[in-house]
């Protein structure tokens, strides 16, 4: 079975491109998403903040979702969900669904798998991998879609606006931050995170802070962090870090010509409105790529 | 809310409308007038009956004051909502007696 386009990822840039493929009249379009509903990360973003540019309004995560999901069902574009794409060959598309596994074929493919969080482990440190340490991804996606919010006392590590956001979250559901420690001298995030996450609930915030050691054997004990040329020691029982997103495209073993990438998969944006800017603009590519590559 | 940034001679008019500034021309005039208003909106997430695998978000139907915040949390900690649930839709009404309602931001059928 030939299709003409095959999107991974039913996120912000895999719901734009797949619109504006449709509005442009690409007929055959699938897109293959690994969770069990649309709207990727946004699902989880559930404050407010989204779709100022694009819509004009301020959303939540969810309604910004929501706008695009209602119009895949109104166009009746198939997705099909809980299918994860473990790999990509030229026009073949390995992939997993809950029955087994399967493989498509497509004239055009679109990479919008997002992006994933850089890890901890990627900053060299002496000392323990004690449990307690999670990325504010994760820590985001346990209170907002499951209600598990784990620890009482919690370091932050980086202040860009995923943890300032994620800070504020953990501080609403009864947890006690102990500190958002930057490394450069002036926090990442945007001022009304700073005000709105930070400030408004007192969280103490420490710029030039490098992380020196993780304290505790099997458990999370403590963090010692230099600032100021003075090592300083701070308990906690839970670490939560957020130093940043890689583009996630794991999937690329080979750049063929009918191969796209959209969204955070290309590169990190500041905010989802880019990336359906970005969704569009990449559909607009793969039109012109199938309409002349028609006899291939 | 409108006022008058008073952090520098240049004096912007700088307004507040449900949470969206407007008319500052630095981030110190952002946090000006963030200052000003203790009201916030809230969102968070509510458990939805018989589903542990997502809860359900919803969002203050206008902003709240922080101090209230803790208060609210406790209050939803044993609610449930019952799907169907559609955006837009009030899931809890006038909470803590403020007149404001929670409102669901998801479709969960």
């Amino acid at each position: 079975m030939l299709k003409e386009l095959v999107i991974v990822g039913g996120g912000s840039a895999g719901m734009a491109v797949a619109l504006e493929a449709r509005r442009l009249g690409i007929e055959d379009i699938l897109i293959l998403e690994y969770l069990d509903e649309l709207g990727g990360v946004l699902n989880q973003c559930i404050h407010s903040g989204f779709g100022l540019e694009y819509f004009k309004e301020n959303l939540t995560g969810p309604e910004y979702a929501s706008r695009f999901i209602d119009l895949i069902h109104r166009e009746n574009i198939p997705y099909r969900l809980n299918n994860t794409v473990a790999g990509i060959d030229g026009n073949t598309i390995y992939a997993v669904s809950p029955r087994g596994t399967y493989e498509l074929e497509s004239r055009a493919i679109v990479l919008a798998t997002g992006a994933r969080e850089r890890s901890l482990s990627s900053i060299l440190l002496e000392g323990n991998r004690p449990k307690g340490i999670y990325s504010a991804g994760t820590m985001q996606e346990l209170i907002n879609k499951l209600g598990i919010a784990i620890g009482e006392r919690i370091v932050v590590i980086g202040s860009g606006d995923i943890g300032l956001i994620v800070s504020r979250r953990m501080v609403l559901n009864g947890k006690e931050v102990v500190g958002v420690f930057e490394k450069e001298s002036r926090p990442s995030g945007l001022e009304g995170n700073l005000q709105t996450c930070i400030y408004d609930f007192e969280i103490p915030l420490y710029t030039d802070a490098n992380l020196v050691e993780i304290l505790g054997k099997d458990y999370v004990e403590g963090v010692r962090f230099e600032i100021d040329d003075e090592v300083l020691e701070f308990q906690c029982d839970t670490i939560v870090y957020s130093i940043g997103l890689i583009p996630e495209r794991r999937l690329i073993l080979d750049q063929t010509d009918n191969l796209f990438i959209a969204g955070n998969a290309n590169k990190i944006y500041g905010i989802v409105d880019e990336v359906t800017k970005n969704g569009q603009e990449v559909a607009r590519e793969v039109f012109n790529y199938l309409k002349e590559n028609l006899n291939d | 809310m409108t006022s008058t940034c008073t952090i520098c001679p240049r004096a912007c008019r700088i307004s507040n409308i449900d949470g969206i500034v407007s008319g500052n021309n630095c981030n110190k005039g952002l946090d000006f007038i963030l200052k000003l208003d203790n009201r916030r909106e809230y969102t968070g997430t509510v458990a939805v009956r018989d589903c542990n695998r997502t809860r359900l978000p919803f969002k203050s139907s206008d902003r709240i004051e922080i101090e209230l915040f803790p208060q609210i949390r406790n209050r939803l900690l044993d609610f449930q909502v019952k799907r169907p649930v559609y955006i837009g839709q009030i899931i809890y009404e006038n909470i803590l007696d403020t007149g404001i309602d929670l409102i669901s931001t998801k479709n969960l059928v």
